[in-house]
């Protein structure tokens, strides 16, 4: 798995690779969707999934969901087997309930 | 004179119990929306100024402008023009709102209400104005915190990242709090206006505060089980957001608005981010995209206020848990001996909070001779009534509360002064309505309390009198500078 731009959404990976979503800390309630999904993540239980053999780029969606008004946060990461990490950090925004992101896994 | 300048601290231990009653689960997606540009807008105006400097990390990297990866739901959210033009202009206002109250300018970001759990994470302030069995009036300040919280914060530790923990040490430390009040009259000559300074000759007093149950608490681990529960409902809307991510990745409109949007963001100085932003989200209120993407985005928008709905459901259900805490507080008196009150205090209640009180106040330091170590025991009860829409009039609090104290013996000084027949028992009756401040984090409580007698003048009459008080909770202000 490499990380393109810097950027932590923007992955490549190669087919058939295995990654993992894991949960590193928070309270959010975290969820999943697409690459293996739906499922909810949490510290104990990580997600792991196969990068498709076909198609260009695959879509996986993480949603952090607050359980008060601020405050709230979800480190989230996902990894390879060499130990290699794209890290993302949800950080409440006061006020807001929900917040999610889409992790772009390009197929090379 | 002035005697027994301690009410205060037992006052704000009720409270502090009570200070759920602001949290209001957001049900409005356009609120939701609002706050949530604020918070990017000043995400991006943060990183931009970084990158300045060093090298942004991946993680802040994915952050540093707007993308449809990181901000999927603004986007859609924002092409529902409904929901798009009221947040804009709840938007709008904050920043009318900031001008009128930060004539500093120094503020980092708008003081949107924000409310916080039965005891401050890092800092609030208290003041207080007035006195119920005091024999004279008096202005106290009341310093309240967690010492975990405030030693990160102190570590020079962003506001979200004070709150966050694994360690099992740091987590019961957060369970203690602390108070110090300070006594703004003591000190000072005759005729002088009350000043805080703070120093050991205006200390009224301090108290520990150990929060044995809250189940109030929505991060408490006996609500586990409702947050489970509540991911399971989750699937829809993650489902349909992401077949509207899918949808608005190859619509052509939405790219050419994601190039514009990220080029104007990037052209623009650090003051001129929050307009830029606002002005390109704006735009996608009235951007033409495909029946497809169209059709997606509404989709997504009806899950998502599904969602609010259904954690507002959660959150109305936790709130009807129960809180006990313990505090233990030391008094100081300018004439009487010191004392301490240890107290217990319950209460119960979802929307309308029941809260109780159970205390005993013994004499400790320097006790005339024979006087009883008991100077007093105190029974409370309060009931919290909130009334008035949070996203419109702000939140209010009616509360009502009484209050029963008996001292066994009369009282005497610490320089054996003796107050004969004050021995027996006061009742007190108070009525107050706490009143938001809208677009801050203040509040003011205002409140008349009725009372049989004071502690020093025991003849049998009624006593009317009103406080006016203040409340700043300084993690909403903490919380805007570092984010």
């Amino acid at each position: 798995m490499r990380i393109n731009n810097n950027n932590a959404l923007d992955l490549s990976a190669n087919k058939g690779e295995t990654l993992t979503l894991s949960m590193v800390d928070g309270d959010a309630v975290v969820t999943f969707n697409g690459l293996g999904g739906p499922g909810t993540l949490t510290k104990a239980a990580p997600h792991q999934f196969t990068v498709p053999t076909i198609g260009t780029d695959v879509p996986l969606l993480v949603r952090a969901t607050f359980k008060g008004t601020s405050g709230g946060t979800a480190s989230i990461g996902i990894s390879d087997v060499t130990g290699a990490v794209a890290p993302f950090t949800f950080h409440q925004f006061p006020g807001t309930a929900t917040d999610a992101v889409v992790f772009l896994v390009d197929i090379v | 004179m002035k005697h027994f300048n301690r009410l205060p601290l037992a006052l704000a231990a009720v409270l502090g119990v009570s200070a759920h009653l602001g949290a209001q689960p957001i049900t409005d997606p356009a609120k939701h929306l609002a706050s949530s540009l604020d918070g990017r807008i000043q995400q991006i105006r943060a990183l931009k100024a970084q990158a300045r400097n060093r090298a942004l990390t991946p993680d802040e990297t994915a952050s540093a402008t707007i993308g449809l990866q990181r901000d999927i739901d603004r986007i859609y959210l924002s092409l529902i023009p409904r929901v798009s033009l009221k947040a804009l202009q709840e938007l709008e206002e904050r920043r009318a709102d900031k001008q009128v109250g930060d004539a500093t300018g120094t503020a980092a970001g708008s003081t949107s209400l924000v409310s916080k759990g039965g005891t401050p994470a890092i800092l609030a302030i208290a003041v207080e104005n007035g006195a119920l069995t005091q024999d004279i009036s008096g202005t106290t300040v009341t310093f309240r915190g967690t010492p975990a919280s405030l030693v990160k914060a102190a570590q020079n530790t962003g506001y979200f990242d004070t709150l966050k923990t694994n360690d099992t040490a740091v987590a019961v430390l957060q369970k203690l709090s602390f108070a110090v009040s300070f006594d703004t009259s003591r000190g000072l000559a005759d005729g002088a206006q009350p000043v805080l300074t703070a120093d050991r000759g205006q200390l009224a007093g301090a108290s520990l505060r150990v929060t044995a149950i809250d189940n109030k608490d929505p991060r408490a681990a006996v609500n586990d089980g409702r947050w489970n529960r509540f991911s399971f409902t989750q699937e829809n809307l993650d489902q349909a957001a992401l077949t509207a991510f899918k949808a608005l990745s190859v619509d052509p409109a939405v790219v050419a608005w994601l190039g514009t949007a990220q080029q104007a963001i990037a052209a623009a100085p650090d003051d001129q981010v929050d307009a830029v932003v606002r002005t390109q989200f704006q735009m996608l209120a009235n951007l033409e995209i495909s029946p497809a993407a169209r059709g997606a985005v509404i989709e997504a928008g009806k899950e998502f206020e599904g969602l609010l709905k259904r954690r507002a459901d959660v959150l109305d259900d936790i709130a009807g848990g129960g809180q006990l805490l313990f505090d233990v507080a030391y008094q100081t008196q300018l004439t009487g001996p010191t004392s301490a009150n240890i107290k217990v205090v319950g209460s119960v209640g979802r929307s309308i909070l029941l809260t109780g009180n159970a205390s005993a106040t013994l004499y400790i330091g320097d006790v005339p001779a024979n006087t009883d170590t008991l100077r007093d025991v105190q029974g409370a009860v309060q009931l919290d009534v909130p009334f008035g829409n949070p996203e419109t009039i702000g939140r209010y609090v009616f509360t009502l509360a009484t209050k029963v104290q008996h001292m066994p013996d009369d009282l005497t000084a610490g320089d054996g002064t003796f107050f004969p027949n004050t021995k027996g028992t006061i009742w007190l009756g108070q009525a107050k309505l706490t009143i938001p401040i809208r677009g801050s984090a203040a509040k003011v409580p205002l409140s008349v309390t009725l009372a049989n007698r004071t502690e020093l003048i025991a003849e049998k009459k009624v006593f009317l009198r009103a406080q006016v008080g203040f409340s700043y909770d300084l993690d909403a202000v903490l919380a805007r500078f570092k984010p």
